[in-house]
């Protein structure tokens, strides 16, 4: 069970917005301006600023499980799901597609460049797992997230750049289908 | 006369019919001798000068006269002399003997041959003369049976009585639920017209269906479902452990 109390607290005297039990400071940006510094900077500097938005948010999942080693996937989804949704990026989930690991992001502000290496670096800063994390699709409403080995992710990307859809894409990442 | 005595004569006269025939002789004289010697000469001079009319002369002299009783050839032979004419047609002497022995019809095919009815085999069953025209009718058609003789006039065209009432026994003959016959009037249509309205007017019955059920005889089995693949069987208990294993693809 997520517990959100005193998730974020605002220090108007000092104007300051601080998160989590260890007061990170955080900053509240508007989104049209983070769409803007997607489209201006070079691919490189918006993952980085992904994965950087993404690790504050797996660490503080992570200090609120205790043992993320022996966490469910229930826990483990629950406590990250809260995290990302007081950041604000969206209502989190996860898929299981076979043994291909799929997160959900529903009515996130961030374009797809962006939360992809976000998603990753919450999940491996939550995890301690290095991973790495390719975007599969993306509408109005729903983002799904491929996490996997770097191999892995690079073959599924060639494959949806190929015209495959990224589920036969998925099927063929087990050994079958097209 | 004896054997040797006829002999000997016979001998004496083709002794002398050699000697004859080897000399000149000319027609007058051949016919000249032919009246004044013996018979037996003038048939054999005329044998040598028709060469071809002597042997039908023979027949014909035989069927004219037949039974005569005469023994001897050279008796029989005492014809009178041929004319000249006869030497002239080769055709004639065969109409001259024809009349003499058979009068010729008068005309038309010959009466012998219309009659003619050629026997049947005696292995043969049936007849070889063709059947007559009534008989082979018979057999292709059938033979009409006779029709009894009508006693009674051809009924009249127009209105026809109608029937009498009848009088059933309602209960013996179930006549009670038949519909009652209208009288046809002649100013009604066509009966099959008549059958169209009637089928429409009337009510139909109900027809009381009996569904006939056809079960399909499917036996239990344990072997119906076949899993592909063992893509949901993987629960991890953990986070971790469902990462690894993506990360592991």
């Amino acid at each position: 069970m997520f517990d959100p109390t005193h998730a974020v607290r605002f220090d108007l005297p000092s104007g300051s917005v601080l998160a989590g039990n260890e007061g990170d400071r955080v900053l509240l940006v508007p989104t049209a301006a983070l769409d803007d510094l997607v489209l201006s900077a070079p691919p490189e500097a918006v993952e980085s600023l992904g994965r950087a938005l993404g690790s504050g948010i797996g660490r503080r999942a992570a200090l609120r499980m205790g043992d993320a080693q022996s966490a469910s996937i229930e826990q483990f989804v629950t406590q990250l799901a809260g995290e990302a949704a007081i950041a604000g990026v969206g209502a989190l989930g996860i898929e299981r597609w076979g043994k291909a690991l799929v997160v959900t992001v529903e009515d996130s502000p961030l374009v797809g460049t962006l939360l992809a290496p976000l998603v990753a670096s919450a999940v491996e800063a939550a995890s301690g797992r290095r991973a790495w994390c390719t975007l599969l699709s993306r509408d109005e409403r729903l983002a799904r997230i491929l996490i996997g080995s770097e191999r892995a992710v690079a073959r599924v990307r060639e494959w949806i750049a190929s015209g495959l859809a990224w589920g036969e894409a998925l099927a063929k990442l087990h050994g079958g289908g097209a | 006369m004896s054997k040797a005595q006829v002999i000997a004569r016979l001998e004496a006269l083709l002794e002398r019919v050699k000697t004859r025939a080897a000399g000149p002789r000319a027609p007058a004289a051949v016919a000249a001798v032919a009246a004044s010697r013996a018979p037996e000469i003038v048939a054999a001079v005329a044998a040598a000068e028709l060469q071809q009319e002597p042997v039908i002369a023979v027949s014909i002299v035989e069927e004219v006269v037949p039974g005569d009783g005469l023994e001897s050839r050279e008796r029989l032979v005492a014809a009178e002399p041929l004319p000249e004419p006869v030497a002239e047609s080769p055709q004639e002497p065969d109409i001259d003997l024809t009349s003499e022995a058979e009068p010729l019809p008068p005309s038309g095919p010959p009466r012998a041959m219309e009659e003619a009815v050629e026997p049947a085999p005696i292995s043969s069953r049936r007849p070889v003369a063709p059947e007559p025209q009534e008989r082979l009718a018979e057999i292709a058609f059938g033979a009409e049976e006779p029709q009894p003789p009508r006693h009674t006039p051809p009924p009249e065209s127009g209105r026809l009585p109608s029937a009498p009432e009848a009088d059933y026994d309602l209960d013996v003959t179930g006549v009670r639920e038949a519909a009652a016959v209208v009288p046809r009037l002649a100013e009604e249509p066509d009966a099959t017209e008549v059958s169209a309205r009637v089928r429409v007017d009337q009510p139909v019955a109900p027809r009381e269906l009996v569904p006939q059920v056809t079960r399909p005889q499917l036996a239990s089995s344990d072997a119906v479902a076949d899993v592909i693949v063992d893509a949901q069987r993987f629960t991890p208990p953990t986070f971790l452990a469902l990462l690894d294993a993506s990360l592991a693809l």
